[in-house]
């Protein structure tokens, strides 16, 4: 409080006209991500700044929103204009007459960026979990539930109603209500049914197998390969030891257990040495801080962890 | 989309819709609305600064709790110290943490606010900012439509946003409009802890 008001005030709109002006940049992708980075670990005020504007784009109304039909709501009579044509008069036209267009059945994502977890409730009160880097959208009708997972691994705690069908890539899934947990990595498939059923469409070869998946099982496709499997407790907990921020090895090879990590950090770890890759390790670690596991791999596996701006080195010592 | 980190994330799910608790237990404490949201903001970048901030059990009360602590150390260095303030606060019952008389605004008031704000911001403004939220355009596609440059776009969407911004901040806007399709807050946020 020793600055005076008036260079008080000042700094503040530069810091506010420098907020939105990286937000915008971000938002239309042309901002250069490593000069944003460090513009924001500069100074707090910066982050808080930027933080300001994208709590503000979030309180906007976006279309399939509920904000938004109670926008169309607010108009005359229902003048919700449906057709993409009607964009075009996108806005707010006259005194209280306001409405807003949108594309009709659009589709709601949310997403998370690596590292991020974040738990949404569906528009049926259905809850999703999504875990590290994920894209996932939805769109609910009356008669119909659509999910769609375009990379990432997701949780669904799906309630009664509508009948509902998960895409991800080669796969479709019609699912009971229940528990699911499903993920799409590296063009992998992977569907674990922890409550309910889910049958299987998946198309290999231009054709199309389908699959019943039990309570209790897990399915995988990709890579030419196609399983349908029990889960054991053990795997079971593996699946679903990300919902409470950890991430859970079991006799895994030091490449897969690393790779793994990796979709969580921002900071990739490598294994230089292939000796060291094949070693088998297990445990579970939080998946918001490698250094136990880091620590874990040194001490079991006598090897030297070597870390720099871009990455973490596992070498032989 | 912005890239958001895990603090980020939680100061805008966690402790800015608690906003307006804050102005108003700072007003107590300062001498004039300026002051207050100078103190609002200085617990703000203490709180970003902090290595704990996941584990902390309510964002709100710590948020409270931390304006009084820098509002006694501001007395503390002025020169004549008057604890008068400091007991006007106590007598208030605004470090009670029961969020009563500031509960999260009504999802029709909230909308309320942010229509008004989009009411007045400049047409050429408002178009980018309703085509890339509203309509879910891409800037390619926007920049078709209105025959602008993606620089230009880029400079209203920064000024709309702006605004907006500076319109609604300090009110605590909770709405979450964007992937529940639910006007209330009911996302819960990153809660991961290391261990």
């Amino acid at each position: 409080m020793s600055r005076t008001n008036e260079n008080r005030l000042e700094a503040g709109d530069r810091i506010a006209t420098e907020a939105a002006n990286w937000w915008s940049r971000l938002e239309l992708g042309t901002a250069d991500p490593d000069a944003f980075n460090r513009w924001r670990e500069s100074d707090p005020a910066h982050a808080i700044a930027f933080a300001r504007v994208q709590a503000t784009w979030e309180s906007l109304p976006r279309h399939g929103s509920d904000m938004e039909a109670q926008l169309a709501g607010r108009s005359s009579r229902r003048r919700f204009l449906r057709n993409a044509a009607a964009v075009a008069g996108l806005g707010l036209v006259g005194a209280g007459g306001i409405f807003y267009t949108s594309r009709a059945m659009a589709w709601t994502r949310a997403n998370t960026a690596v590292g991020e977890f974040r738990r949404v409730r569906l528009p049926d009160s259905s809850l999703l979990e999504l875990n590290t880097d994920t894209l996932v959208s939805w769109r609910f009708r009356e008669h119909v539930r659509d999910l769609r997972i375009e990379r990432g691994e997701i949780a669904m705690e799906l309630v009664t109603g509508a009948p509902i069908t998960l895409v991800a890539a080669m796969a479709t899934l019609r699912l009971s209500p229940g528990s699911f947990n499903a993920r799409l990595v590296d063009g992998h498939v992977g569907v674990a049914v922890l409550r309910g059923r889910a049958t299987a469409s998946v198309s290999v070869d231009g054709g199309a197998v389908t699959a019943v998946i039990e309570s209790g099982q897990s399915a995988e496709w990709g890579g030419g390969a196609s399983r349908i499997q029990p889960m054991t407790a053990a795997a079971r907990e593996r699946l679903t030891a990300w919902r409470d921020g950890h991430i859970v090895f079991d006799d895994e090879t030091l490449e897969a257990a690393v790779a793994e990590y990796n979709r969580y950090l921002s900071r990739k770890i490598i294994v230089a040495d292939p000796s060291l890759a094949a070693m088998r390790v297990g445990g579970r670690f939080a998946t918001s801080d490698p250094t136990a596991f880091l620590h874990a791999v040194s001490v079991a596996l006598n090897a030297d962890v070597r870390s720099d701006a871009g990455s973490i080195q596992i070498v032989r010592k | 989309m912005p890239k958001l980190r895990p603090i980020d994330r939680w100061f805008i799910d966690e402790v800015l819709p608690h906003e307006r608790r804050y102005i108003a237990a700072a007003r107590v404490l300062t001498d004039n609305e300026d002051e207050a949201r100078d103190l609002v903001q200085e617990a703000y970048v203490k709180l970003l600064s902090l290595d704990g901030w996941a584990a902390i059990e309510s964002p709100p009360g710590y948020v409270l709790r931390m304006l009084r602590n820098l509002a006694i150390e501001h007395l503390r260095r002025a020169k004549i110290v008057s604890f008068r303030r400091l007991t006007e606060a106590d007598a208030q019952t605004l470090w009670d943490e029961s969020p009563d008389q500031f509960r999260v605004m009504a999802a029709r008031e909230q909308l309320k606010k942010v229509i008004h704000a989009l009411e007045q911001l400049p047409e050429r403004c408002r178009v980018v900012v309703l085509r890339r939220r509203l309509g879910d355009e891409t800037p390619t596609e926007i920049a078709r439509a209105t025959g602008e440059s993606l620089s230009t776009l880029e400079k209203r969407l920064a000024r709309g946003m702006q605004l907006l911004t500076q319109a609604l901040a300090f009110q605590g806007i909770t709405v979450r409009a964007s992937e529940s399709g639910t006007p209330s807050n009911e996302h819960e946020p990153n809660e991961r802890k290391s261990t």
